[in-house]
């Protein structure tokens, strides 16, 4: 099974169309509420808003951060003041009635029901959601006589994951719910890391994936960063990909009110062979002391440009992200040209082939920090591989 | 005898690191030392450069050495002052030599990341298990920020 491409937009959302009208980088767009404003999202091309996807981001119902708070039917601002009893009695039922309305007069390609953040492993988990979010917009549906097909958008914790039982209640609500067909899944890990290096939690979100999937689901996998390529071995609908950090890792913290002071990330550049990205600061380091170092930088049209004296390197820069976007996604174009256990394979060779490279920048006396080395990949190694013990696939 | 501090390392390096001599730097011409500079790549617990009038060509060229402080963490330390080796001509970690035992094991990644690796002992004592070459910094950019830090000291 083929899966698509698409580009989980935020801040700056203008450059991932760009980037998939000039570079075919993507099949579509998820797009943010947070970072455009409903009338802006209403002007966009319908043929962009025919393949995109609405993400409503009630996560913190209660703080309509960025421009969340210029559409009507956030919770916060369609019950004036958002708490769960009063909502849950007053006005999910508008809400859900205004969302569905707004998404279908977009013309996008799913329908979205939205979620509410939960920490943990609450007991309340399912009928949280049911009752603000799930009920009322099933109902909306029946009401509006949708046609278009209906993801439920759900955030998974760390812990969710990793408890069997839990996991499985929520695959058994999930696949439970009628006239469903799919879902928008994003997975918080529990660590901060600039890549995901848990084997355990990958491994977990590869198989909640797969039974999705074995359930005849659409399966789209929100704010993912290179770890797309790993979890491609367990088949999904569509992966993502995203522009700054926050698009390419759920992190609940960024929806908060006050998440004090940012600082900026140092330039980094997408090597596709590594499977990474590597701090600016390193590349002198790599071109001087690997063999053929210069080689191991993706050249494209966006390398060339960066690569020129004069850049002036900076995260803020377009370049940066137009590169990762190209060489992603061409590594995921063939990847999906692959199935089944042939995909776990290439995959497995992918893996394979960055640690080596990773042993030789080792060799020659680079010592990359954890942000920027092959840390991540022997935890993808051992995620996919015990996938695919699991799928028969090795043995 | 031990240093129970980072600072109580950095304090004795100072005092004892012959950074004049290895710099070459001439007795009464003003060498540049500070410790915790920012704006580079990663925080230098103490930096030390000088900078000769003119070299053949007329550019100044400056000698800088970079120094990480550990305790005893001598990976942590490593790589840490690998980063350095972006701005700096040679960079070294410094630990505390009662607890640099695993860290002298491993000297030859030091050797093949052309780190130097310097035990230090309370008493201001040192031994330098590898002596790096001095080598052109690797990222330009960050090699003329740290020209125009010592400049403008």
């Amino acid at each position: 099974l083929s899966f698509e491409i698409y580009h989980q937009a935020g801040f700056r959302y203008q450059w991932n169309l760009q980037s998939i009208a000039d570079d075919s980088t993507g099949d579509g767009v998820i797009i943010g509420a947070r970072s455009i404003e409903k009338e802006k999202l209403a002007a966009l091309p319908s043929e962009v808003r025919a393949k995109a996807i609405f993400d409503p981001q009630f996560f913190i119902p209660s703080v309509p951060k960025g421009k969340l708070a210029t559409y009507d039917f956030f919770p916060d601002v369609a019950a004036d003041g958002f708490t769960s009893s009063d909502y849950a009695n007053e006005s999910a039922g508008i809400s859900a009635a205004a969302c569905l309305a707004f998404q279908i007069a977009q013309g996008f390609r799913f329908i979205v029901i939205p979620t509410r953040y939960m920490a943990g492993m609450p007991s309340n988990y399912i009928a949280t959601q049911d009752e603000l979010f799930v009920g009322p917009f099933l109902e909306a549906c029946s009401e509006q006589r949708v046609e278009t097909p209906v993801l439920l958008q759900a955030v998974l914790t760390e812990n969710m994951l990793k408890d069997s039982d839990y996991s499985a209640d929520l695959l058994n609500w999930i696949t439970g719910i009628r006239g469903l067909s799919g879902v928008y899944l994003l997975a918080e890990a529990g660590s901060t890391t600039k890549q995901l290096k848990d084997a355990d939690f990958l491994y977990r979100l590869l198989t909640f994936t797969s039974a999705l999937r074995q359930n005849d689901m659409v399966v789209v996998l929100g704010y993912l960063n290179t770890e797309s390529v790993a979890l491609s071995v367990a088949e999904p609908s569509i992966v993502t990909m995203g522009l700054y950090e926050n698009t390419r890792a759920f992190r609940i913290r960024t929806f908060e009110d006050n998440q004090g002071e940012q600082r900026g990330p140092s330039p980094r550049l997408y090597i596709s062979k590594c499977l990474q990205w590597i701090d600016r600061n390193y590349h002198g380091a790599i071109e001087r002391r690997l063999p053929g170092g210069r080689s191991l930088f993706d050249q494209n049209k966006y390398q060339a440009l960066m690569f020129q004296p004069t850049f002036k390197w900076h995260f803020t820069k377009p370049e940066l992200y137009k590169h990762h976007f190209l060489e992603l996604s061409r590594q995921l174009r063939r990847i999906s040209d692959y199935q089944g256990k042939e995909r776990y394979d290439y995959v497995k060779t992918m893996i394979e082939g960055a640690i080596a490279t990773f042993t030789q920048m080792e060799d020659a006396g680079i010592v990359l920090d954890k942000d920027n080395d092959g840390s991540h990949l022997s935890a993808w190694l051992t995620a996919i591989n015990e996938f695919a013990q699991d799928k028969g696939w090795r043995s | 005898m031990h240093f129970s501090t980072e600072q109580e390392l950095v304090e004795t390096a100072i005092r004892h690191l012959p950074l004049r001599r290895w710099l070459k730097a001439p007795d009464g011409t003003p060498v540049f030392q500070q410790t915790e500079v920012q704006g580079l790549f990663g925080i230098p617990d103490l930096l030390a450069a000088f900078a000769p009038a003119t070299n053949r060509r007329n550019k100044p060229q400056l000698r800088s050495i970079a120094f990480e402080m550990k305790l005893s963490d001598w990976r942590r330390g490593l790589m840490q002052a690998f980063r350095y080796r972006s701005f700096a001509s040679t960079s070294f970690l410094v630990i505390d030599d009662s607890r640099s035992k695993p860290a002298v094991a491993n000297a030859d990644r030091f050797k093949r990341a052309n780190i130097g690796l310097i035990g230090l002992n309370a008493e201001g004592r040192f031994r330098v298990y590898v002596r790096p070459q001095r080598e052109a910094p690797f990222a330009p950019h960050l090699e003329n920020a740290l020209n125009e830090i010592v400049k403008s000291s």
